[in-house]
């Protein structure tokens, strides 16, 4: 059975052929009003493996050249021409301001680490090997709780000095930012910036500039991207 | 100081997963995805993923992920 997979929203009624899509099928549009799902007619499911997802991606890519372009979630499929139209139409409001809002930007990815290097990891309470009389074992473990809170607060507080440090150089030379929480034991501080394309160069510059302030900071800066982070078209039901 | 930019290294993959796979315009609820022959979805809008059996268990039953524990990841 023929599925449509869907890879984005166009902000036009119409758009010229692109990069052939998911197994070499070809992209075309899915008008609602003034906008078009990019879609590919597919038998079967695109597994999440990397050379599907940056096919996904470039179809987007070449789309963005030509108008402005909503991410659609990797592995959308839907029925048929129908359904999608209909999806279209109960979210037209909300796919429209973002299209207005996000047309001609794009998203930088930044990973930030080497900012826990002063908060080591504290060791359980349960497994010291300090020679220390071993701990009756409901107090060890609330010992160990304790500490791993103090830790994470510890690490929390940290990748917030450093997100302080880093947005007043980068916030400038771009759109929007979304910096993410935290609170992995692995210290990576990721965050996502929107950047209009004629202002890439500049915030690819502020980001080096930042690094060149911190230098006890690897910085790690990989797009332009879609904007995926930036949407906020939601379905008008989670669960159907 | 250490700047990677631009899109040839293994980092920049592991970027684009983390935001094709968990970001964008969710149309649906749930989103179709196959993995080794195994037609997965997301449930809901946060990216569970479940197989089509069980979520159609859980839809037979009026169940929701939550609700059914042992469920996510069948």
């Amino acid at each position: 059975m023929m599925m449509l997979y869907v890879y984005g929203i166009v902000g036009s009624p119409s758009f010229d052929a692109v990069v052939s899509g998911h197994e070499g099928a070809g992209v075309f549009p899915v008008r609602y009003g003034d906008v078009a799902a990019a879609a590919s007619a597919l038998s079967r499911g695109i597994a999440p493996e990397p050379q599907n997802v940056r096919c996904h991606e470039q179809v987007l890519e070449a789309l963005m050249q030509q108008h402005a372009v909503l991410p659609l979630r990797f592995g959308t499929l839907v029925p048929d021409g129908d359904a999608l139209r209909d999806k279209l139409r109960r979210m037209y409001s909300a796919l429209t301001r973002d299209l207005t809002r996000l047309g001609g930007k794009v998203e930088f990815a930044l990973r930030v680490t080497g900012i826990a290097k002063d908060c080591p990891l504290v060791p359980d309470a349960e497994q010291r090997s300090d020679g220390a009389e071993p701990l009756p074992p409901g107090k060890g473990y609330l010992l160990a709780r304790a500490e791993r809170l103090r830790e994470r607060s510890a690490r929390e507080d940290i990748a917030k000095r450093v997100e302080h440090m880093l947005r007043p150089h980068l916030d400038p030379a771009a759109d929007d930012a979304v910096w993410e929480p935290a609170a992995q034991r692995c210290m990576t501080l990721c965050a996502s910036y929107l950047v209009g394309r004629s202002g890439m160069s500049r915030f690819v510059d502020a980001v080096d500039d930042a690094c060149g302030r911190y230098p006890e900071l690897n910085v790690t800066c990989t797009g332009p991207w879609a904007p995926y982070s930036f949407v906020t078209a939601r379905p008008d039901e989670a669960w159907q | 100081m250490s700047l990677k930019t631009g899109h040839g290294r293994d980092v920049a993959i592991a970027d684009l997963l983390d935001r094709a796979l968990n970001k964008g315009v969710v149309l649906w609820g749930e989103a179709t995805i196959s993995l080794a022959g195994v037609d997965l979805i997301y449930v809901g809008l946060r990216v569970l993923v479940a197989s089509l059996e069980t979520a159609q268990r859980i839809r037979g039953t009026g169940m929701t992920a939550a609700e059914s524990p042992g469920e996510q990841g069948g």
